[in-house]
């Protein structure tokens, strides 16, 4: 069912991002690209924060009533880490087209280094902790710690300091500048790609719990 | 109510007892052996002396004194802030450590050692790296809270993830690689909040500073939540 | 393999509905919705654009495709792995 209205909404976002749409001011056709890299870049921060909230449950659930909860918050990582990879490379370009060079260490950039940082280093951890029998406990921790100190880096620092990346919907004048034909499509790109990364997160789990049922085969 | 209020009094009489009674067993255990301290102090000496000496003297510009400053803190951190918790681990003591103390007060013993120990460090390393970069900070009270504040930050971040790489089997390297990402935009506003005291004529706003310690505080709360996760061991 | 297929679509649509022609098409689109809402008209028609303007509209949409052309294919390498992994385990139980 997800899978249809992902390509339904996924097809209605490119249509209207070509065809309706107008151009932005000063940046032209290439304002486009807006209707699609900051919902990749959305989606890269939810993953983390349901990784986040999974790995909560999971230390407070002490009578095991949910399962393979660490699992599927790392599944949701290795999501995230995908998106986020997609969301630096599309940037990139972006960058290249309207200020000249791929990479500026605009503040906006560093914080998605930062994040891509935040889950290589979860990523390493987990896999060093390979044979500890707390390594369930100590990367949700790591992900939890991580994850209140995350809305800092990626919300609050970027607008305290000049930025080349456009006035945020969050801003200090309480104002949305954009068209409504845009805003309206940014919210479709966004609501399209949150229900990908949910598609997505539906079959890493489907996966797990796969793999658990082999598991539990082959101890039989 | 009277006795509610008496046991609750008690009860924090005892985690400041605590805390202080680990706080000295840390210093006195640390003070005997002095490795970790010797090793932040040797590195951080030698990369001074090195960079003074390749530089020839050559003036730097009042940002690039800034991140050589913090690059040699930062690094000198990494050495010595995870060994308070890796000790442990690798004497055996931590069981000991959980049995005989409540683990809040374990914690914030460990994390005012780390604060006093980076603190001392910087005292020690800030005047030395000023004295042979020759730089005077243009205007020094704002450098002093530039470099407590950076430094009150990456101590309060680095205690709860020293914790989890003493849990992790201690690897050094680890360490860095799951520090460095919390640590990265503290360095950076901490760069930027040190460069401009260097300079005469940045800017004299505090939000910065005040930035990092609620930060810091951010931190030591989330990490006094999750430390019971990590240090229960099963 | 119907996730696959669905990747292959979508970005078969998407080269469809990005071609240059869009360039136009969304302009006298947005002109005849303005009409229908009875709105002032967007677009100054009467200020003919040159033809090195319509060459660099068209060499920037082409970059705007290739983002997102690079975009698909990440999502779409994803998927591919995804689907790897269930046929393997499908085949296992």
């Amino acid at each position: 069912m997800i899978k249809h209205i992902v390509n339904v909404l996924m097809l209605l976002t490119i249509a209207l991002a070509f065809l309706w749409v107008p151009s932005a001011d000063i940046l032209g056709h290439s304002s486009r690209i807006i209707y699609f890299h900051v919902p990749v870049a959305w989606v890269s921060v939810l993953a983390f924060i349901v990784s986040g909230v999974l790995s909560i449950i999971y230390l407070k659930d002490r009578d095991g009533k949910y399962r393979l909860l660490e699992e599927r918050a790392h599944a949701s990582a290795s999501i995230g880490l995908a998106f986020t990879i997609l969301t630096i490379i599309s940037g990139s370009i972006w960058a290249k087209i309207s200020w000249g060079s791929f990479w500026n260490w605009d503040p906006r950039e560093r914080t998605i280094v930062v994040l891509f940082l935040i889950y290589i280093a979860y990523f390493v951890l987990r896999s060093a902790l390979a044979d500890n029998p707390d390594r369930r406990k100590i990367s949700s921790a790591y992900m939890i710690f991580t994850m209140v100190v995350m809305p800092l880096f990626i919300f609050v620092i970027p607008r305290m300091y000049d930025t080349l990346h456009p006035d945020t919907i969050i801003n200090t004048q309480r104002k949305i500048k954009m068209a409504l034909e845009m805003r309206m499509v940014l919210l479709l790109g966004v609501v399209s790609f949150t229900l990908l990364y949910v598609y997505l997160y539906k079959i890493s789990t489907k996966i797990l719990f796969m793999k658990k049922t082999i598991e539990e085969r082959s101890d039989e | 109510m009277t006795k509610m209020k008496l046991r609750s009094a008690a009860g924090s009489c005892s985690l400041v007892h605590d805390i202080f009674r680990n706080l000295k067993k840390d210093c006195v255990v640390e003070f005997r052996s002095r490795v970790s301290f010797a090793i932040s102090m040797a590195f951080a000496g030698i990369s001074t002396i090195a960079v003074s000496l390749v530089s020839g003297g050559v003036p730097f510009s009042s940002l690039v004194q800034a991140i050589l400053l913090w690059l040699i803190l930062f690094f000198s951190a990494m050495n010595g802030l995870a060994h308070i918790f890796t000790r442990e681990e690798e004497e055996g003591t931590s069981l000991f450590l959980l049995l005989n103390s409540n683990l809040d007060a374990v914690f914030l013993g460990k994390l005012i050692f780390n604060i006093v120990f980076f603190f001392v460090l910087q005292v020690l390393i800030t005047p030395l790296y000023l004295f042979f970069i020759q730089a005077v900070p243009a205007r020094p009270g704002h450098f002093i809270a530039a470099v407590i504040s950076g430094g009150v930050a990456i101590s309060s971040s680095t205690t709860f993830l020293g914790a989890m790489v003493a849990k992790a089997g201690g690897r050094g390297s680890l360490f860095t690689i799951i520090s460095f990402p919390v640590l990265l935009p503290v360095l950076w506003i901490s760069i930027a909040e040190t460069a401009g005291s260097l300079q005469s004529g940045g800017s004299t706003a505090v939000g910065n500073l005040v930035f990092l310690l609620a930060f810091s505080g951010l931190v030591v709360a989330i990490s006094l939540i999750l430390f019971r996760a990590v240090w229960n061991s099963q | 393999m119907n996730k696959v297929i669905a990747s292959v679509i979508l970005s078969a649509l998407f080269f469809f509905f990005a071609s240059p022609c869009s360039v136009n098409l969304s302009k006298s689109t947005v002109y005849l919705s303005a009409v229908y809402a009875q709105q002032e008209i967007p677009f100054d028609n009467s200020n003919k654009t040159t033809v090195q303007d319509d060459q660099e509209d068209q060499s920037v949409l082409y970059s705007v495709m290739a983002v997102i052309v690079v975009l698909w294919l990440g999502i779409f390498t994803y998927m591919v792995k995804l689907d790897r992994q269930v046929k393997k385990l499908k085949r296992k139980l």
